[in-house]
């Protein structure tokens, strides 16, 4: 078996290579550190980001917007697979809104094979699907008179009776509901409900520090850092030793 | 591997097994009735909170009544999700039970007719099940929202009945 040996110059360049490793590791600790000791006096605990790149490390995303309508001043939107009543979310649906109207103080939403009805402070009264007489395929929807009207591809419908039965209207209706565009303070709003306030800067430094940040990664990177000091340490004692013998 | 395996058969476990129409059909012969609807309100509601204890996930509920049955499409929470039940009820008895939609990760094993056999005949006792229904290990919370909805649906059944 080979025997390793131990020279000068084997330890000089572990001290090295340690040395330089550590360094930039510690410049980060020093750095993230000295603001988590003046964490009041910055107001970090205080200040918060929202930043898509900062959220995505703690894995808040904020789903695609679909969606949108305006219905009697209220936004009735679809954020992923959440449907929003203003900033109130009300239902799921992976199927996206064709319409939506206020009929006899009920909120009517229609997907294209179900519709949901709704109170005025989104309480749910019934979610209608085809095996309740509800026609398919609906394109749109609209109201006049508290009159509730559907469009399917060859048909439009209407039902006077809070969407319990639908009969094939003659009517010439063409007030249908349609999508707008949702102003960018509703959609802040809403967004608010994916992600909170967002991560505090105290949070964010904080595991940026203990290298959190990077998840078990940081744990492990963490752990090789301290091997390295630990080799940094030994060797500078052997080299400071070797010097003093000499 | 077993954790693929366990984890493929529980997405297989979850979805549409029947749809309303089908299940409707299915009962009917293919000629159901006109739906008709209640709404929760006043008594009624807080009967229905006192069988579920919590309310009812809407105000509204539709059924079907056609050649002495009356048939029922109904939701309640497993754990964190609402499976949809279909039933049918005749003379006050359960005479079907079963599991239309599930939604959850664990606890699917409810939509076996070994089990929902259980139910079959079964019928009010005060706001209970006449008998007790044997649970099924890792999916107690299927089974108590399957033995809440049987009855609800027995309670309802009443109440059209007397309406």
């Amino acid at each position: 078996m080979k025997k390793i040996r131990v020279t000068k110059k084997s330890i000089n360049q572990i001290h090295k290579f340690t040395g330089i490793a550590v360094c930039v590791f510690l410049i980060h600790l020093s750095i993230t550190g000295i603001f988590l000791n003046h964490t009041e006096d910055l107001g970090l605990d205080e200040k918060y980001t929202a930043s898509p790149m900062i959220l995505a490390l703690y894995n808040i995303s904020m789903p695609s917007q679909n969606e949108s309508f305006l219905v009697d001043n209220i936004f009735i939107s679809r954020f992923g697979d959440q449907i929003f009543m203003d900033n109130q979310p009300i239902i799921k649906s992976e199927s996206p809104i064709m319409g939506a109207a206020f009929s006899n103080q009920i909120l009517a939403i229609a997907l294209p094979n179900e519709m949901i009805l709704l109170t005025q402070e989104g309480e749910l009264i019934e979610r209608i699907t085809s095996s309740s007489e509800l026609p398919e395929n609906i394109k749109k929807l609209g109201v006049s008179e508290d009159i509730l009207y559907l469009k399917t591809p060859n048909q439009v419908w209407q039902s006077s009776d809070q969407a319990q039965a639908w009969e094939v209207s003659d009517s010439n209706f063409n007030g249908w509901s349609n999508e707008v565009t949702m102003p960018d303070e509703q959609t802040k709003r809403i967004e608010m409900y994916f992600s909170g306030k967002g991560v505090s800067l105290e949070q964010f430094f904080l595991d940026l520090h203990n290298g959190n940040i990077i998840k078990n990664f940081g744990k492990w990177f963490l752990d090789l850092i301290a091997i390295f000091l630990l080799l940094l340490s030994i060797s500078g004692i052997w080299i400071w030793l070797k010097k003093r013998r000499y | 591997m077993l954790i693929i395996i366990l984890l493929a058969s529980s997405l297989y476990a979850r979805g549409v097994y029947q749809t309303d129409k089908d299940f409707l059909d299915e009962v009917y012969d293919n000629a159901p009735p006109k739906s008709k609807s209640m709404m929760l309100v006043g008594s009624l509601r807080k009967s229905v909170e006192k069988i579920l204890d919590h309310p009812y996930g809407s105000l509204r509920i539709r059924y079907w009544k056609k050649d002495g049955r009356t048939a029922w499409i109904l939701e309640e929470i497993g754990k964190t999700e609402p499976i949809t039940f279909g039933i049918v009820i005749k003379d006050g008895q359960i005479q079907k039970i079963k599991v239309l939609e599930f939604r959850e990760i664990r606890g699917w094993e409810v939509r076996y007719p070994a089990f929902t056999k259980q139910f079959e005949g079964a019928s009010l006792k005060g706001t209970k099940l006449d008998r007790n229904v044997d649970g099924i290990s890792g999916a107690t919370l299927s089974v108590w929202a399957m033995t809440s909805i049987a009855e609800l649906s027995l309670f309802l059944d009443d109440y059209v009945k007397n309406k």
